[in-house]
Protein backbone atom coordinates (compact mmCIF):
# COMPACT_ATOMS: atom_id res chain seq x y z
CA UNK A 1 0.00 0.00 0.00
CA UNK A 2 1.62 3.16 -1.11
CA UNK A 3 0.39 6.48 0.60
CA UNK A 4 1.38 9.72 2.29
CA UNK A 5 0.61 11.04 5.88
CA UNK A 6 0.83 14.30 6.17
CA UNK A 7 0.52 16.61 9.50
CA UNK A 8 0.08 20.63 7.97
CA UNK A 9 0.31 22.05 11.36
CA UNK A 10 1.63 20.00 14.14
CA UNK A 11 0.07 20.30 17.39
CA UNK A 12 0.76 20.54 20.92
CA UNK A 13 4.58 21.78 20.16
CA UNK A 14 6.28 25.30 20.72
CA UNK A 15 6.28 27.42 17.00
CA UNK A 16 4.99 26.52 13.65
CA UNK A 17 6.40 23.17 11.35
CA UNK A 18 5.41 20.31 9.62
CA UNK A 19 5.87 16.99 9.06
CA UNK A 20 5.74 14.80 5.95
CA UNK A 21 6.59 11.01 5.64
CA UNK A 22 6.28 9.32 2.20
CA UNK A 23 5.80 5.24 1.49
CA UNK A 24 6.78 3.44 -1.71
CA UNK A 25 5.07 -0.06 -0.56
CA UNK A 26 5.32 -0.26 2.93
CA UNK A 27 8.82 1.02 2.93
CA UNK A 28 9.10 4.99 3.84
CA UNK A 29 10.90 6.85 1.46
CA UNK A 30 11.31 10.23 2.96
CA UNK A 31 11.01 11.94 6.45
CA UNK A 32 10.91 15.88 6.88
CA UNK A 33 10.17 17.59 9.71
CA UNK A 34 9.82 20.87 8.13
CA UNK A 35 10.07 24.20 10.03
CA UNK A 36 8.99 26.91 8.39
CA UNK A 37 9.06 29.30 11.07
CA UNK A 38 11.34 32.13 9.42
CA UNK A 39 14.91 32.35 10.81
CA UNK A 40 15.10 35.06 13.09
CA UNK A 41 19.04 36.43 13.13
CA UNK A 42 20.14 36.89 16.57
CA UNK A 43 23.15 36.28 16.55
CA UNK A 44 23.53 38.94 13.62
CA UNK A 45 21.36 41.10 15.30
CA UNK A 46 23.78 40.90 18.57
CA UNK A 47 26.86 41.98 16.91
CA UNK A 48 27.73 45.65 17.68
CA UNK A 49 26.19 45.43 20.88
CA UNK A 50 27.54 46.00 24.41
CA UNK A 51 28.32 42.26 26.02
CA UNK A 52 26.31 43.69 29.04
CA UNK A 53 23.21 43.04 26.46
CA UNK A 54 23.26 39.78 25.51
CA UNK A 55 21.62 38.07 28.15
CA UNK A 56 18.69 40.20 27.57
CA UNK A 57 18.64 40.05 24.03
CA UNK A 58 18.96 36.35 23.64
CA UNK A 59 16.35 36.05 25.95
CA UNK A 60 13.95 36.92 23.76
CA UNK A 61 14.59 34.02 21.27
CA UNK A 62 11.92 32.17 23.81
CA UNK A 63 8.82 33.00 26.09
CA UNK A 64 9.29 29.35 27.71
CA UNK A 65 12.68 29.03 28.15
CA UNK A 66 14.21 32.91 28.23
CA UNK A 67 16.23 31.82 31.75
CA UNK A 68 18.22 29.26 29.66
CA UNK A 69 19.36 31.64 27.15
CA UNK A 70 20.35 34.32 29.73
CA UNK A 71 22.36 31.15 31.98
CA UNK A 72 24.06 30.17 28.81
CA UNK A 73 24.85 33.78 27.64
CA UNK A 74 26.32 34.97 30.94
CA UNK A 75 27.94 32.02 31.71
CA UNK A 76 29.78 32.83 28.42
CA UNK A 77 30.43 36.58 28.52
CA UNK A 78 31.44 35.89 32.35
CA UNK A 79 34.10 33.49 30.31
CA UNK A 80 35.23 35.76 28.45
CA UNK A 81 36.19 38.26 31.04
CA UNK A 82 37.62 35.65 33.25
CA UNK A 83 35.11 35.84 36.28
CA UNK A 84 33.46 33.01 38.00
CA UNK A 85 30.19 32.77 39.89
CA UNK A 86 30.68 32.36 43.73
CA UNK A 87 28.93 29.77 45.69
CA UNK A 88 26.28 31.79 46.38
CA UNK A 89 25.86 33.47 43.01
CA UNK A 90 26.00 29.78 41.78
CA UNK A 91 22.91 28.58 44.37
CA UNK A 92 20.90 31.70 43.05
CA UNK A 93 21.05 30.74 39.51
CA UNK A 94 20.47 27.16 40.09
CA UNK A 95 17.45 27.67 42.13
CA UNK A 96 16.28 30.38 38.88
CA UNK A 97 17.10 27.49 36.40
CA UNK A 98 14.66 24.82 38.70
CA UNK A 99 12.05 27.67 38.44
CA UNK A 100 12.19 27.45 34.76
CA UNK A 101 12.65 23.37 34.36
CA UNK A 102 9.52 23.19 36.44
CA UNK A 103 7.70 25.01 34.79
CA UNK A 104 8.50 24.12 31.04
CA UNK A 105 8.43 20.70 31.66
CA UNK A 106 5.40 20.77 33.71
CA UNK A 107 3.55 22.43 30.41
CA UNK A 108 5.21 19.94 28.10
CA UNK A 109 3.83 16.82 30.49
CA UNK A 110 0.74 17.73 31.59
CA UNK A 111 -1.26 19.52 28.75
CA UNK A 112 1.04 19.00 25.67
CA UNK A 113 2.18 15.11 26.11
CA UNK A 114 0.04 13.37 28.38
CA UNK A 115 -2.78 13.51 25.79
CA UNK A 116 -1.33 11.40 23.77
CA UNK A 117 -0.83 8.61 26.83
CA UNK A 118 -4.52 9.31 27.68
CA UNK A 119 -5.68 8.94 24.27
CA UNK A 120 -6.83 12.91 24.23
CA UNK A 121 -6.67 15.23 21.39
CA UNK A 122 -5.65 17.82 23.55
CA UNK A 123 -5.73 18.79 27.68
CA UNK A 124 -8.85 20.31 27.53
CA UNK A 125 -10.51 17.02 26.03
CA UNK A 126 -8.20 14.94 28.99
CA UNK A 127 -9.53 17.68 31.71
CA UNK A 128 -12.94 16.22 31.31
CA UNK A 129 -11.54 12.98 32.99
CA UNK A 130 -8.59 14.01 34.44
CA UNK A 131 -9.15 17.04 35.80
CA UNK A 132 -7.55 16.65 39.07
CA UNK A 133 -4.27 15.83 37.01
CA UNK A 134 -4.76 19.06 34.94
CA UNK A 135 -5.27 21.09 38.08
CA UNK A 136 -1.95 19.45 39.64
CA UNK A 137 -0.38 20.41 36.65
CA UNK A 138 -0.78 23.99 36.51
CA UNK A 139 -0.34 24.39 40.46
CA UNK A 140 3.20 22.87 39.60
CA UNK A 141 4.22 25.07 37.35
CA UNK A 142 2.46 28.15 39.01
CA UNK A 143 5.24 27.00 41.67
CA UNK A 144 7.94 27.25 39.32
CA UNK A 145 6.46 30.49 37.51
CA UNK A 146 7.01 32.04 40.97
CA UNK A 147 10.60 31.03 41.64
CA UNK A 148 10.86 32.91 38.03
CA UNK A 149 8.89 35.92 39.54
CA UNK A 150 10.68 36.55 42.69
CA UNK A 151 14.21 36.27 41.35
CA UNK A 152 13.77 37.04 37.94
CA UNK A 153 11.50 39.98 38.78
CA UNK A 154 8.42 38.48 36.22
CA UNK A 155 7.84 34.79 35.51
CA UNK A 156 8.15 35.38 31.95
CA UNK A 157 11.44 36.81 30.03
CA UNK A 158 12.90 37.79 33.72
CA UNK A 159 14.54 41.70 33.86
CA UNK A 160 16.73 40.58 37.25
CA UNK A 161 19.47 38.30 35.23
CA UNK A 162 22.98 40.44 34.90
CA UNK A 163 25.79 39.41 33.28
CA UNK A 164 28.00 38.87 35.84
CA UNK A 165 24.88 38.30 38.91
CA UNK A 166 21.87 39.88 39.03
CA UNK A 167 20.40 43.03 39.97
CA UNK A 168 19.42 42.81 42.74
CA UNK A 169 19.45 39.44 45.41
CA UNK A 170 16.18 38.26 46.69
CA UNK A 171 15.73 38.70 50.31
CA UNK A 172 15.67 35.24 52.66
CA UNK A 173 12.33 36.16 53.51
CA UNK A 174 11.41 36.41 49.70
CA UNK A 175 12.33 32.84 48.85
CA UNK A 176 11.31 31.31 52.20
CA UNK A 177 7.42 32.64 51.37
CA UNK A 178 7.81 29.86 48.50
CA UNK A 179 8.54 27.12 50.63
CA UNK A 180 4.89 25.65 51.38
CA UNK A 181 3.67 25.85 47.67
CA UNK A 182 6.92 24.23 46.80
CA UNK A 183 7.05 21.48 49.52
CA UNK A 184 3.68 20.31 48.12
CA UNK A 185 4.96 20.78 45.03
CA UNK A 186 7.43 18.39 45.61
CA UNK A 187 5.06 15.48 46.66
CA UNK A 188 2.75 16.05 44.22
CA UNK A 189 5.72 15.62 41.60
CA UNK A 190 6.32 12.17 43.44
CA UNK A 191 2.96 11.69 42.59
CA UNK A 192 3.18 12.24 38.98
CA UNK A 193 6.01 10.12 38.23
CA UNK A 194 4.04 7.23 39.72
CA UNK A 195 1.15 7.94 37.66
CA UNK A 196 3.01 9.13 34.22
CA UNK A 197 4.92 5.45 34.74
CA UNK A 198 1.64 3.52 34.71
CA UNK A 199 0.97 4.88 30.79
CA UNK A 200 0.81 2.41 28.33
CA UNK A 201 4.74 3.43 26.05
CA UNK A 202 5.19 2.12 22.39
CA UNK A 203 7.82 -0.28 22.23
CA UNK A 204 10.23 1.00 20.53
CA UNK A 205 14.41 1.66 20.89
CA UNK A 206 17.10 3.18 19.35
CA UNK A 207 21.01 3.25 20.00
CA UNK A 208 21.18 6.62 20.41
CA UNK A 209 24.04 8.84 21.52
CA UNK A 210 22.95 10.83 24.52
CA UNK A 211 24.84 14.02 24.70
CA UNK A 212 24.65 16.29 28.07
CA UNK A 213 26.61 18.40 30.23
CA UNK A 214 28.35 16.67 33.45
CA UNK A 215 29.22 18.37 36.68
CA UNK A 216 31.48 16.36 39.35
CA UNK A 217 29.26 16.83 41.87
CA UNK A 218 25.22 18.43 40.67
CA UNK A 219 23.08 17.20 38.19
CA UNK A 220 23.55 19.54 35.11
CA UNK A 221 22.63 22.91 34.96
CA UNK A 222 25.25 25.70 33.88
CA UNK A 223 28.30 23.97 34.20
CA UNK A 224 30.10 20.86 33.43
CA UNK A 225 32.03 18.73 30.75
CA UNK A 226 30.22 17.76 27.52
CA UNK A 227 30.02 14.50 27.33
CA UNK A 228 28.25 11.76 25.95
CA UNK A 229 26.96 7.72 26.02
CA UNK A 230 29.61 6.87 22.95
CA UNK A 231 32.72 7.97 25.29
CA UNK A 232 32.63 11.67 24.28
CA UNK A 233 34.01 14.15 27.17
CA UNK A 234 35.12 17.69 26.44
CA UNK A 235 35.49 21.11 27.44
CA UNK A 236 32.73 23.22 26.42
CA UNK A 237 35.06 25.69 24.60
CA UNK A 238 36.05 22.88 22.34
CA UNK A 239 32.10 22.04 21.20
CA UNK A 240 32.68 23.30 17.93
CA UNK A 241 35.48 21.25 17.05
CA UNK A 242 33.12 18.37 17.73
CA UNK A 243 29.69 18.98 16.43
CA UNK A 244 29.08 20.78 13.06
CA UNK A 245 25.67 22.72 12.06
CA UNK A 246 24.55 21.56 8.78
CA UNK A 247 21.94 23.70 6.36
CA UNK A 248 19.28 21.72 5.07
CA UNK A 249 16.83 22.74 2.81
CA UNK A 250 13.87 21.62 3.99
CA UNK A 251 13.89 23.26 7.38
CA UNK A 252 14.53 27.16 8.09
CA UNK A 253 17.15 25.30 11.38
CA UNK A 254 20.08 24.19 11.11
CA UNK A 255 20.57 20.11 11.99
CA UNK A 256 23.55 19.76 13.98
CA UNK A 257 25.78 16.30 14.16
CA UNK A 258 28.55 15.46 15.95
CA UNK A 259 31.58 15.22 13.29
CA UNK A 260 32.01 11.61 11.83
CA UNK A 261 29.19 10.58 13.55
CA UNK A 262 25.76 11.85 12.60
CA UNK A 263 22.64 12.39 14.59
CA UNK A 264 22.39 12.65 18.71
CA UNK A 265 19.96 13.27 21.29
CA UNK A 266 20.14 16.13 24.35
CA UNK A 267 17.68 16.81 26.84
CA UNK A 268 15.83 15.56 29.75
CA UNK A 269 16.86 11.70 28.51
CA UNK A 270 19.60 12.22 28.14
CA UNK A 271 20.84 14.32 31.12
CA UNK A 272 18.58 11.00 32.87
CA UNK A 273 20.83 8.19 31.03
CA UNK A 274 23.76 10.17 31.95
CA UNK A 275 23.79 12.15 35.17
CA UNK A 276 21.69 9.71 37.01
CA UNK A 277 24.54 9.41 39.51
CA UNK A 278 23.82 12.60 40.24
CA UNK A 279 20.32 13.06 40.70
CA UNK A 280 19.86 14.04 44.22
CA UNK A 281 18.66 11.07 46.58
CA UNK A 282 14.71 12.34 46.38
CA UNK A 283 14.50 11.98 43.10
CA UNK A 284 16.69 9.08 42.69
CA UNK A 285 14.43 7.24 45.41
CA UNK A 286 11.31 8.29 43.91
CA UNK A 287 12.38 7.02 40.11
CA UNK A 288 13.33 3.55 41.79
CA UNK A 289 10.17 3.45 42.95
CA UNK A 290 8.44 3.97 40.24
CA UNK A 291 10.28 1.47 38.72
CA UNK A 292 12.20 4.11 36.36
CA UNK A 293 15.62 3.22 35.91
CA UNK A 294 18.76 3.62 33.19
CA UNK A 295 19.87 3.01 30.65
CA UNK A 296 16.50 4.17 29.30
CA UNK A 297 16.01 4.31 25.18
CA UNK A 298 12.79 4.45 24.50
CA UNK A 299 12.15 8.12 24.10
CA UNK A 300 8.54 7.90 24.04
CA UNK A 301 9.56 7.81 28.26
CA UNK A 302 10.82 11.29 28.03
CA UNK A 303 7.75 12.24 29.80
CA UNK A 304 9.13 10.08 33.11
CA UNK A 305 12.77 11.57 32.89
CA UNK A 306 10.90 15.25 32.52
CA UNK A 307 8.86 13.91 35.72
CA UNK A 308 12.30 12.96 37.18
CA UNK A 309 13.57 15.77 36.47
CA UNK A 310 10.70 18.16 37.94
CA UNK A 311 11.17 16.20 41.34
CA UNK A 312 15.37 17.14 41.50
CA UNK A 313 14.07 20.43 40.54
CA UNK A 314 11.68 21.18 43.32
CA UNK A 315 13.69 18.95 46.05
CA UNK A 316 17.03 21.34 44.95
CA UNK A 317 15.04 24.51 45.21
CA UNK A 318 13.69 23.79 48.64
CA UNK A 319 17.58 22.79 49.78
CA UNK A 320 18.76 26.29 48.07
CA UNK A 321 16.07 28.42 49.94
CA UNK A 322 16.21 26.56 52.91
CA UNK A 323 20.14 27.59 53.35
CA UNK A 324 19.76 30.68 51.61
CA UNK A 325 22.01 33.52 51.74
CA UNK A 326 21.92 36.50 49.77
CA UNK A 327 24.85 37.30 47.46
CA UNK A 328 27.06 40.08 48.42
CA UNK A 329 27.36 41.51 46.05
CA UNK A 330 24.49 40.78 43.77
CA UNK A 331 26.89 41.27 40.96
CA UNK A 332 30.82 40.51 40.18
CA UNK A 333 32.44 43.15 38.26
CA UNK A 334 33.58 42.64 34.54
CA UNK A 335 37.04 43.25 33.82
CA UNK A 336 37.50 44.59 29.86
CA UNK A 337 39.40 42.96 27.22
CA UNK A 338 39.63 41.26 24.11
CA UNK A 339 38.35 37.97 24.58
CA UNK A 340 36.10 35.16 23.11
CA UNK A 341 34.22 33.48 25.95
CA UNK A 342 31.76 30.13 25.66
CA UNK A 343 28.61 29.26 27.59
CA UNK A 344 27.15 25.40 27.54
CA UNK A 345 23.89 25.17 29.96
CA UNK A 346 21.09 22.65 30.14
CA UNK A 347 17.97 24.56 28.57
CA UNK A 348 15.05 22.11 29.53
CA UNK A 349 15.24 20.81 26.27
CA UNK A 350 19.06 20.49 26.39
CA UNK A 351 22.00 21.91 25.62
CA UNK A 352 21.93 25.49 24.53
CA UNK A 353 25.41 26.53 23.16
CA UNK A 354 26.57 30.12 22.89
CA UNK A 355 30.09 31.54 22.01
CA UNK A 356 30.73 35.29 22.35
CA UNK A 357 33.99 37.31 20.56
CA UNK A 358 33.91 40.28 22.27
CA UNK A 359 36.17 42.98 21.39
CA UNK A 360 38.68 45.09 23.89
CA UNK A 361 35.29 47.84 23.51
CA UNK A 362 32.96 45.61 25.22
CA UNK A 363 31.10 45.31 22.40
CA UNK A 364 30.55 41.75 20.49
CA UNK A 365 31.87 40.94 17.53
CA UNK A 366 30.46 37.86 16.64
CA UNK A 367 27.99 35.31 18.37
CA UNK A 368 27.06 31.95 17.61
CA UNK A 369 24.12 30.14 19.28
CA UNK A 370 22.90 26.84 19.06
CA UNK A 371 19.59 25.77 20.45
CA UNK A 372 18.51 22.33 22.13
CA UNK A 373 16.08 21.94 19.07
CA UNK A 374 18.43 22.05 16.40
CA UNK A 375 20.12 19.55 17.64
CA UNK A 376 17.77 17.04 18.32
CA UNK A 377 16.00 18.00 14.58
CA UNK A 378 18.15 14.91 12.84
CA UNK A 379 17.07 12.35 16.23
CA UNK A 380 13.68 13.04 15.18
CA UNK A 381 13.42 12.76 11.75
CA UNK A 382 15.14 9.08 12.55
CA UNK A 383 13.11 8.05 15.15
CA UNK A 384 10.04 8.89 12.51
CA UNK A 385 12.39 6.43 9.37
CA UNK A 386 12.51 4.01 12.73
CA UNK A 387 8.69 3.52 13.41
CA UNK A 388 7.59 4.20 10.06
CA UNK A 389 7.24 0.50 9.09
CA UNK A 390 4.92 -0.02 12.30
CA UNK A 391 3.03 3.24 10.98
CA UNK A 392 2.61 1.51 7.28
CA UNK A 393 0.98 -0.77 8.56
CA UNK A 394 -1.57 1.39 10.83
CA UNK A 395 -5.09 2.91 10.04
CA UNK A 396 -4.27 6.39 8.72
CA UNK A 397 -5.67 8.62 12.42
CA UNK A 398 -3.55 6.00 13.65
CA UNK A 399 -0.20 6.56 12.27
CA UNK A 400 -0.88 10.42 12.17
CA UNK A 401 -1.01 10.26 15.80
CA UNK A 402 1.96 7.99 16.79
CA UNK A 403 3.97 10.37 13.99
CA UNK A 404 3.23 13.14 15.94
CA UNK A 405 3.41 11.50 19.25
CA UNK A 406 6.79 11.04 18.31
CA UNK A 407 8.08 14.36 17.77
CA UNK A 408 6.41 15.26 20.68
CA UNK A 409 8.86 13.07 22.90
CA UNK A 410 11.27 15.90 22.00
CA UNK A 411 8.85 18.77 23.34
CA UNK A 412 10.33 20.60 20.03
CA UNK A 413 10.77 24.24 20.70
CA UNK A 414 10.70 25.39 17.08
CA UNK A 415 10.57 28.72 17.71
CA UNK A 416 13.86 28.34 19.27
CA UNK A 417 15.61 26.29 16.68
CA UNK A 418 14.28 28.83 13.79
CA UNK A 419 12.16 29.58 16.09
CA UNK A 420 5.36 24.84 14.45
CA UNK A 421 4.59 21.64 12.89
CA UNK A 422 2.35 20.00 9.65
CA UNK A 423 2.50 16.16 9.30
CA UNK A 424 2.36 14.53 5.55
CA UNK A 425 2.79 10.82 5.00
CA UNK A 426 2.89 10.48 1.54
CA UNK A 427 2.41 7.27 -1.24
CA UNK A 428 4.78 7.05 -3.78
CA UNK B 1 -7.77 36.36 46.04
CA UNK B 2 -11.59 35.17 47.17
CA UNK B 3 -14.30 37.86 48.18
CA UNK B 4 -14.40 39.83 44.76
CA UNK B 5 -17.29 39.27 42.65
CA UNK B 6 -16.10 40.54 39.38
CA UNK B 7 -12.30 39.81 38.00
CA UNK B 8 -10.91 42.67 36.13
CA UNK B 9 -8.15 40.75 33.99
CA UNK B 10 -5.33 42.16 31.66
CA UNK B 11 -3.59 39.93 29.51
CA UNK B 12 -0.34 40.56 27.63
CA UNK B 13 3.35 41.03 27.37
CA UNK B 14 4.21 44.24 28.14
CA UNK B 15 7.60 44.14 26.33
CA UNK B 16 6.16 43.43 23.06
CA UNK B 17 4.98 46.86 22.86
CA UNK B 18 1.10 46.64 21.75
CA UNK B 19 1.18 43.03 23.08
CA UNK B 20 1.02 44.46 26.56
CA UNK B 21 -2.32 46.78 25.72
CA UNK B 22 -4.61 44.79 27.93
CA UNK B 23 -1.81 45.27 30.84
CA UNK B 24 -2.06 48.58 30.09
CA UNK B 25 -5.53 48.90 30.53
CA UNK B 26 -5.67 47.10 33.84
CA UNK B 27 -3.49 49.70 35.24
CA UNK B 28 -5.17 52.84 33.90
CA UNK B 29 -7.83 50.95 35.48
CA UNK B 30 -6.56 51.52 38.74
CA UNK B 31 -6.10 54.65 38.40
CA UNK B 32 -10.41 55.38 38.54
CA UNK B 33 -12.57 53.91 41.43
CA UNK B 34 -14.22 50.96 40.45
CA UNK B 35 -17.27 49.07 42.14
CA UNK B 36 -16.28 47.19 45.50
CA UNK B 37 -15.87 43.81 44.68
CA UNK B 38 -13.81 44.31 41.80
CA UNK B 39 -10.23 43.03 41.45
CA UNK B 40 -8.17 43.69 39.17
CA UNK B 41 -5.42 41.59 37.28
CA UNK B 42 -2.47 41.82 35.27
CA UNK B 43 -1.11 38.65 33.84
CA UNK B 44 1.46 37.20 31.06
CA UNK B 45 0.52 33.50 31.40
CA UNK B 46 -2.69 32.88 29.92
CA UNK B 47 -3.06 29.15 31.89
CA UNK B 48 -3.35 31.50 35.40
CA UNK B 49 -6.75 32.26 33.59
CA UNK B 50 -7.82 28.99 34.53
CA UNK B 51 -8.10 29.51 38.62
CA UNK B 52 -8.78 33.29 38.23
CA UNK B 53 -11.97 32.41 36.46
CA UNK B 54 -12.82 30.15 38.63
CA UNK B 55 -15.46 31.19 42.15
CA UNK B 56 -16.63 34.29 40.63
CA UNK B 57 -19.68 34.87 38.67
CA UNK B 58 -17.90 37.23 36.30
CA UNK B 59 -15.37 38.09 34.51
CA UNK B 60 -13.43 41.02 32.38
CA UNK B 61 -10.57 40.27 30.00
CA UNK B 62 -8.73 42.74 28.55
CA UNK B 63 -6.54 41.34 25.60
CA UNK B 64 -4.05 42.62 22.53
CA UNK B 65 -6.30 41.40 19.48
CA UNK B 66 -5.20 41.09 15.52
CA UNK B 67 -8.28 42.00 14.07
CA UNK B 68 -9.81 43.33 9.89
CA UNK B 69 -9.93 46.70 11.82
CA UNK B 70 -7.40 49.33 11.99
CA UNK B 71 -4.92 49.68 15.42
CA UNK B 72 -6.93 51.05 17.96
CA UNK B 73 -10.62 49.94 17.81
CA UNK B 74 -12.60 48.50 20.55
CA UNK B 75 -14.24 44.85 20.01
CA UNK B 76 -16.80 43.76 22.65
CA UNK B 77 -16.76 39.97 22.54
CA UNK B 78 -17.71 36.39 23.83
CA UNK B 79 -15.53 33.75 24.31
CA UNK B 80 -17.45 31.98 22.06
CA UNK B 81 -16.96 34.69 19.06
CA UNK B 82 -13.56 34.56 19.86
CA UNK B 83 -13.92 31.49 18.09
CA UNK B 84 -16.13 31.92 15.48
CA UNK B 85 -15.04 35.50 14.38
CA UNK B 86 -11.34 36.36 12.77
CA UNK B 87 -10.32 37.57 15.71
CA UNK B 88 -6.97 36.37 16.94
CA UNK B 89 -5.46 36.96 20.49
CA UNK B 90 -2.30 37.28 21.32
CA UNK B 91 -0.34 34.66 22.98
CA UNK B 92 3.20 33.42 22.90
CA UNK B 93 4.07 30.07 24.09
CA UNK B 94 1.23 27.65 25.43
CA UNK B 95 -2.57 27.86 25.87
CA UNK B 96 -4.37 30.57 23.80
CA UNK B 97 -7.06 32.48 25.88
CA UNK B 98 -10.03 31.05 24.06
CA UNK B 99 -8.30 27.97 25.21
CA UNK B 100 -7.72 28.64 28.80
CA UNK B 101 -11.49 29.70 28.86
CA UNK B 102 -12.21 26.56 27.48
CA UNK B 103 -10.42 24.65 29.72
CA UNK B 104 -11.40 26.55 33.24
CA UNK B 105 -15.11 25.30 32.31
CA UNK B 106 -14.00 21.62 31.61
CA UNK B 107 -12.37 21.98 34.96
CA UNK B 108 -14.87 23.63 36.54
CA UNK B 109 -18.56 24.06 34.91
CA UNK B 110 -20.10 24.46 38.07
CA UNK B 111 -18.05 27.44 39.73
CA UNK B 112 -16.32 28.96 36.29
CA UNK B 113 -17.43 32.78 35.60
CA UNK B 114 -20.75 32.41 33.93
CA UNK B 115 -20.46 35.93 32.35
CA UNK B 116 -16.90 36.47 30.86
CA UNK B 117 -16.72 39.33 28.56
CA UNK B 118 -13.93 39.88 26.54
CA UNK B 119 -12.53 43.38 25.06
CA UNK B 120 -10.20 42.94 22.31
CA UNK B 121 -8.34 46.34 21.40
CA UNK B 122 -6.86 45.91 18.02
CA UNK B 123 -3.09 46.07 17.05
CA UNK B 124 -1.05 45.23 14.22
CA UNK B 125 1.07 42.51 14.58
CA UNK B 126 3.83 43.29 17.24
CA UNK B 127 7.41 42.90 15.34
CA UNK B 128 9.41 44.54 17.60
CA UNK B 129 10.71 44.49 21.48
CA UNK B 130 9.72 47.67 22.66
CA UNK B 131 8.01 48.34 26.14
CA UNK B 132 5.75 51.25 24.31
CA UNK B 133 2.50 51.26 23.27
CA UNK B 134 2.02 52.88 19.64
CA UNK B 135 -0.03 56.28 19.53
CA UNK B 136 -3.40 54.96 18.23
CA UNK B 137 -3.36 51.94 20.81
CA UNK B 138 -2.00 54.50 23.21
CA UNK B 139 -5.30 56.88 22.14
CA UNK B 140 -7.61 53.64 22.74
CA UNK B 141 -6.76 53.08 26.50
CA UNK B 142 -9.34 56.05 28.04
CA UNK B 143 -12.04 54.44 25.94
CA UNK B 144 -11.44 50.94 26.83
CA UNK B 145 -10.88 51.73 30.62
CA UNK B 146 -14.49 53.76 30.01
CA UNK B 147 -15.90 50.61 28.11
CA UNK B 148 -14.64 48.48 31.30
CA UNK B 149 -16.12 50.58 33.72
CA UNK B 150 -19.61 51.09 31.69
CA UNK B 151 -19.74 47.05 32.06
CA UNK B 152 -18.36 46.89 35.62
CA UNK B 153 -21.36 49.92 36.52
CA UNK B 154 -23.98 47.99 34.24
Amino acid sequence: MARTITVDCLTRVEGAGALTIRFDGDKVCEVKLRIFEPPRFFEGLLRGRAREEAPDITARICGICPVAYQMSACHAIEDAAGVHMDERLRSLRRLLYCGEWIASHCLHMFLLHAPDFLGYPDAIAMAGEHGHLVRRGLRMKKAGNAIMSVIGGREVHPVNVKVGGFYRAPTPKDLQALLPELIWARDAAVETLVDFAGFEFPDFERDYEFVALRHPRDYPFCEGRIVSSAGLDIDVRDYEDTFEEQQVAHSTALHSVIRGRGGYVCGPLARFNLNFDRLRPAARAAAARAGVGVPCHNPFKSILARAVEVIQAFDEAIAIIDSYRPPAPAALDLPQGAATGYGCTEAPRGLLYHRYAVAADGLIREARIVPPTAQNQKSIEADLYSIAARLADMPHEAATWLAEQTVRNYDPCISCSTHFLKLEIEPR
Amino acid sequence: MSGGRIRVIGIGQPSAGDDGAGIAVARALREHRVPAGVEIHEITDTTRLVELLEGIPRAILIDAVVADRAPGNLLCLTPEELVTQRVTPLSSHGAGVAEAIRLARTLAPATVAATISLIGLTIAPPMHCTRHLSPAVSAALPRAVTLVRRLLDG
